[in-house]
């Protein structure tokens, strides 16, 4: 049986190690190809070079560039704007994640990471860029 | 010019007194004045009458003894006609009621006579005759022919060595005596009368008019001939008038005198006397109105600028003082109250700097006040940004404690899924403590966050209306499982007339969530029972478990989020969490009550209520 993840590049975007490590685990199981980046910056370059079909970025992000700010360049991207990202924040502040769709992101993900949630949102809004393409 | 009622009132008892005294007194003098006038007249004219009795005695005895002397003087002795006639000429000359003077020898032939008539002779006249035997003659008075004057002849012997050697006559005429008494005029038509002691008139003030001379028959005329004085009212005098006489005897002569007045004449005098009186009265009481005005000014005006200046001062007016110099008790009491004024006015400085110092106590105080209101505003800013300090203190705290439990509840649960390779039943157990724990500290981190939000006023309840129905669907299943997984029996029940509420449907739902899973937490065996009911304020919500109970003095404490026990010590109860108090708090801010009833053993019942509220558009 073909996983749902597979041929799918996902790029998680989070300063933590272990955080990137633990979402690779959880999506590699359905298949996903799980890219990681640690600053904006890179997460900016990486979107650029690997096309991901989904962005999970943490919205505090260490440096000049976080999470918020990389999403507005990658939207303000022509080749990179249909891509997906969900924002990753362990705020529960509402206000923080009006302002996530705000900049442009499709949906949330709150910390500490459902495991068996996480993988289902994250196809459900590949599939629902993928059929608005 | 300022009346005022007191020196009008003065006035008015003044003018009554003075007009009600002279009325009296006026209307006295009115009634007795007639007899006033009458007892004046006759008094004033029984002391003519006197005077002009004693006038015409000495001047009628005056004449006897002129003539007498006359008759012894040498020269008549002597005969010598020419002698003769120079001395009875003088005497004429001196005498002017002696109306002539002859002189006669015995014989009867006339020697010499006053005047120039022709010389006579004498001898068959009885006078003469009785002179002759060396008598002398003072005849009746009788009236001239011709002119009627009342008239007397005196005829003396005339003497040497024993002899009679002539005679001497003299012919008086007391018109010429009483011209002076004729000329007395009485009132307007009053007259003197002389009368001699035969009733004859001798002297009259109208003598022309006296129709009869004979007033012998008149009674005044007897009572004065019959020597009495007096005064005689109402009879009918010579001239037919009614007259008041008074009367008065000569009493060397026999004669009389009257002085008679018409009535006419008094009742004139007392009708002048009452328009005098009734003048007199009017003037004195206008005289007694001005005296009266005057006076009452004289007090009215003392009292009127004290009772003025006692009006200032009541009005708060101390600058001027009461200006009456007056030594009597007005003054005194002048005096007084202008030493009350000085003390009123010390008393007012001293007033006013009371009120001045309290006023800058005041002042000091509202300064300081101020102060203090601003240094607390300041401590309130301070406060505020303190509070917002602790409110992004503990966003960023639960922020930063979320991120390793994301690791360690993934990494456990890939583990505990056995994702990561098989794992033993021990092993597994363990990883679900973990599991376990770490999520109550993640509820931990969350509850406290929320009370922080809660604490600083940052919840807002936000209404909207929903059914039970609605809002069970989306707690019971959940409970379900939760209650399937420990093997109890999760039941429900609602009164069947519950269906709309109006509340905050996630904080209403949180808190029944809470407390169901409370039971469902510390409840081993049995059920947990869900009822909705309503009174006729409120919704009733009611979790019933059959678990292990709570002691009395606890029911309170596990709602309390800090204070005194705290909920981890109560036995029994570790992990209640911070939700009871979060419970408590949204309960709170919707009007409602929480509670809980239990004993130790036998189950416990948490209860809240919401209020019914209306819906504006159902």
């Amino acid at each position: 049986m073909e996983k749902e993840g597979t041929g799918k590049k996902i790029l998680v975007v989070d300063d933590r190690e272990d955080s990137r490590v633990l979402v690779r685990k959880v999506l590699g199981r359905h298949g996903y190809e799980v890219i990681g980046a640690g600053t904006g910056e890179d997460a900016i370059n990486m979107a650029q070079t690997e096309l991901p079909d989904l962005i999970l970025m943490d919205i505090r992000l260490p440096g000049g560039i976080d999470g918020l700010e990389a999403t507005r360049r990658i939207k303000a991207l022509p080749q990179l704007a249909h891509i997906p990202i969900l924002a990753m924040t362990a705020s529960v502040r509402p206000e923080d994640m009006q302002r996530a769709l705000g900049e442009g992101c499709s949906g949330f993900v709150r910390k500490p990471i459902d495991i068996d949630e996480l993988p289902k949102q994250v196809a459900e809004h590949i599939t629902r860029a993928s059929s608005t393409d | 010019m300022r009346f005022n009622r007191l020196s009008y009132q003065i006035l008015l008892v003044f003018v009554l007194v003075v007009v009600v005294c002279l009325g009296v007194s006026g209307w006295f003098m009115m009634q007795f004045s007639e007899n006033i006038v009458t007892r004046k007249i006759s008094e004033g004219d029984m002391n003519l009458a006197g005077r002009i009795a004693e006038e015409v005695a000495a001047e009628t005895a005056s004449v006897k003894p002129t003539l007498t002397l006359l008759a012894e003087s040498t020269g008549l002795r002597l005969m010598e006609a020419t002698e003769v006639k120079g001395e009875i000429d003088r005497v004429q000359r001196s005498f002017p009621e002696i109306t002539s003077i002859y002189v006669a020898d015995v014989e009867g032939e006339q020697i010499a006579r006053t005047g120039t008539g022709k010389l006579e002779n004498v001898s068959r006249i009885w006078s003469f005759q009785v002179a002759r035997g060396g008598d002398e003659l003072v005849s009746d008075i009788y009236l001239k022919p011709v002119t009627s004057e009342p008239m007397q002849t005196i005829t003396l012997p005339i003497i040497d060595n024993g002899a009679v050697v002539g005679i001497l006559s003299a012919d008086i005429c007391f018109t010429r005596i009483m011209v002076s008494v004729m000329d007395i005029y009485i009132g307007r038509t009053g007259n003197v009368v002389v009368v001699a002691d035969n009733g004859r008139v001798v002297a009259h003030t109208r003598m022309k008019q006296v129709p009869e001379l004979d007033l012998s028959r008149l009674p005044v005329v007897e009572a004065v001939l019959a020597g009495e004085e007096g005064t005689m009212k109402g009879y009918t005098d010579e001239l037919g008038r009614q007259v008041l006489g008074s009367y008065m005897p000569i009493r060397e002569l026999g004669w009389g005198v009257l002085i008679q007045r018409p009535l006419a004449d008094i009742d004139a005098e007392v009708g002048q006397l009452r328009t005098t009186i009734i003048w007199v009265t009017i003037a004195a009481v206008l005289l007694a109105v001005l005296a009266g005005w005057l006076m009452s000014r004289q007090i009215a005006k003392p009292i009127g600028q004290l009772a003025s200046a006692s009006k200032r001062v009541a009005q708060g007016d101390l600058s001027t003082p009461v200006d009456v110099k007056s030594s009597n008790e007005i003054g005194v009491l002048a005096n007084s109250f202008n030493q009350m004024i000085v003390s009123l006015k010390k008393s007012r400085g001293e007033l006013q700097q009371w009120g001045e110092e309290l006023e800058r106590k005041v002042e000091e105080r509202t300064a300081d006040l101020e102060q203090r209101g601003q240094e607390l505003a300041d401590t309130n800013v301070r406060l505020e940004e303190a509070s917002q300090h602790k409110s992004q203190f503990l966003a960023n705290m639960s922020h930063e404690l979320r991120t390793p439990l994301n690791s360690i509840i993934g990494y456990t649960k890939l583990m505990l899924d056995g994702l990561e390779g098989d794992i033993n039943e021990e092993q597994k157990q363990d990883l679900q403590t973990v599991y376990n724990n770490s999520k109550h500290l993640l509820e931990l981190i969350n509850g406290l966050l929320d009370l922080s939000r809660i604490e600083a006023g940052k919840t807002v309840l936000s209404y909207e209306a929903f059914t039970i129905s609605d809002l069970l669907s989306e707690v019971i299943p959940g409970m379900e499982q939760l209650a399937r997984e420990k093997g109890l029996a999760l039941t429900y029940s609602v009164t069947p007339d519950i269906d709309n509420l109006y509340a905050d449907k996630a904080k209403t739902k949180q808190v029944l969530i809470n407390i169901l899973g409370n039971a469902i937490k510390f409840t081993n065996e049995g059920s947990v029972k869900l009822d909705v009911a309503e009174t006729d304020n409120d919704f009733v919500f009611s979790v019933t478990d059959t678990g292990m109970g709570m002691k009395k003095e606890d029911l309170e404490a596990i709602f309390d989020s800090f204070k005194q026990v705290g909920p981890a010590q109560i036995a029994g109860y570790e992990g209640t969490g911070l939700g009871l108090a979060i419970s408590k708090q949204f309960v709170e801010m919707q009007g409602g009550r929480i509670w809980a009833e239990s004993e130790p053993g036998k189950g416990s019942t948490f209860t809240f209520t919401l209020p019914k509220k209306r819906v504006a558009s159902p």
